[in-house]
C-alpha cells in the first residue's frame, strides 16, 4: 500500500480535537499558501508499520513548539525546559499518529514518538525520512505548523 | 485510594493527574511510572488500587506490563490511557483483563464515565 486511506479532511479533524484536548486552542488550516516553517525548526515523528508503512510528522518552529508546551503545560514559554519541550512535541505526534492509525485498514504498530532538529527545513535525523504523500499546513497562534504522512518502501513483511 | 500512573511521557503523566483532579479524584495518592517495567515493579511495591497505563513504552509496553501482572495473579484493576483507540486494541485490552481503554485526546468527563465504577 503506497498511499495511506486517509484524507486531509481526516488530518484537520484529528488535529482540530488533539490541539483543544491538549493545547487548549485550536490549531486551524491555513487557509492561503502555507508560511514557511522557520529555519529553526523541530520535527516529532511516530512510525507506522503494517500493510500501510510509513510516518506521522509534525514540523514547526522551535518557538512554535516551546509555546505549545507552555500552553500545554499552564505556563510561560521561557519557563519550559528544552526536554518537556521534546516530550510534548513527541506527545501530540503520538496522539496524532495514533489517531491515524486508527484510520488504516489491517493491524499496524505504532512506533514510539521521536524528536529531532531540523534546520532551515531540512531534516537532520539520521534513518530515511520517506516520501511525502499527504501534508496539512495548520497555523496555531498565526505560527505555521505542518502535519506529513511519509510512506516507507514495503517490506517482505508489508509488500 | 492510590493510583498509579504509567506513560514514558513526563507530560502525559502530569496531563493524566490534572485530568483526575479535574474529573473530581484529586484525593487519591498518586505514584508514577515511566514504563511498564516500572510499573509492574510499582505495583508489587505501591500495592496501587488502580493503575492506568499508557500503551506503547519503551521496556515494557503497558499491554506486555498487564499480561505479566494476570500472570501472576494480581488482579489490581487496570485501564489504558493511549494514543490507540481502535476496536481492536480495545477488544486486546479486554481479552487480556483491562477494565477500560481511555484513548488521547481524553476529557474530564471521559475519565469520570469510566473510573466512577473503580473508584466511585
Amino acid at each position: 500500500m503506497s498511499a495511506p486511506t486517509v484524507s486531509v479532511t481526516d488530518v484537520l479533524g484529528i488535529a482540530s480535537d488533539v490541539w483543544q484536548a491538549l493545547v487548549g486552542d485550536a490549531a486551524l488550516p491555513s487557509g492561503g499558501p502555507p508560511q514557511a516553517i522557520p529555519a529553526d525548526a523541530v520535527r516529532a515523528w511516530v512510525g507506522i508499520d503494517g500493510p500501510w508503512r510509513g510516518r506521522v510528522q509534525l514540523l514547526c518552529g522551535r518557538a512554535t513548539a516551546a509555546q505549545m508546551a507552555a500552553a500545554v503545560l499552564g505556563c510561560e514559554s521561557d519557563q519550559v525546559a528544552a526536554e518537556d519541550v521534546d516530550d510534548v512535541l513527541g506527545e501530540l505526534a503520538n496522539v496524532v499518529g495514533g489517531a491515524v492509525k486508527s484510520l488504516l485498514p489491517g493491524s499496524a504498530a505504532l512506533g514510539l514518538p521521536r524528536v529531532e532538529s531540523a534546520g532551515g527545513g531540512e531534516v537532520h535525523g539520521s534513518e530515511p525520512d520517506g516520501r511525502a504523500v499527504l501534508r496539512v499546513d495548520l497555523v496555531w497562534r498565526d505560527q505555521p505548523v505542518a502535519i506529513t504522512l511519509r510512506a516507507l518502501p514495503p517490506t517482505p513483511d508489508h509488500p | 485510594m492510590k493510583i498509579l500512573v504509567a506513560d514514558d511521557s513526563r507530560v502525559m503523566r502530569q496531563i493524566v493527574i490534572r485530568t483526575l483532579r479535574q474529573a473530581g479524584y484529586d484525593g487519591h495518592d498518586v505514584v508514577e511510572a515511566e514504563n511498564g517495567r516500572e510499573a509492574l515493579d510499582k505495583v508489587a511495591s505501591e500495592a496501587p488500587d488502580l493503575v492506568l497505563s499508557d500503551w506503547n513504552m519503551p521496556e515494557m509496553t503497558g499491554i506486555e506490563c498487564l499480561r505479566a501482572l494476570r500472570a501472576s495473579g494480581s488482579a489490581v484493576p487496570f485501564g489504558f490511557v493511549t494514543s490507540e483507540g481502535s476496536d481492536e486494541m480495545r477488544a486486546i485490552a479486554q481479552k487480556d483483563g483491562a477494565l477500560f481503554l481511555i484513548a488521547k485526546p481524553f476529557t474530564p468527563e471521559a475519565f469520570e464515565a469510566v473510573l466512577s465504577p473503580v473508584l466511585g
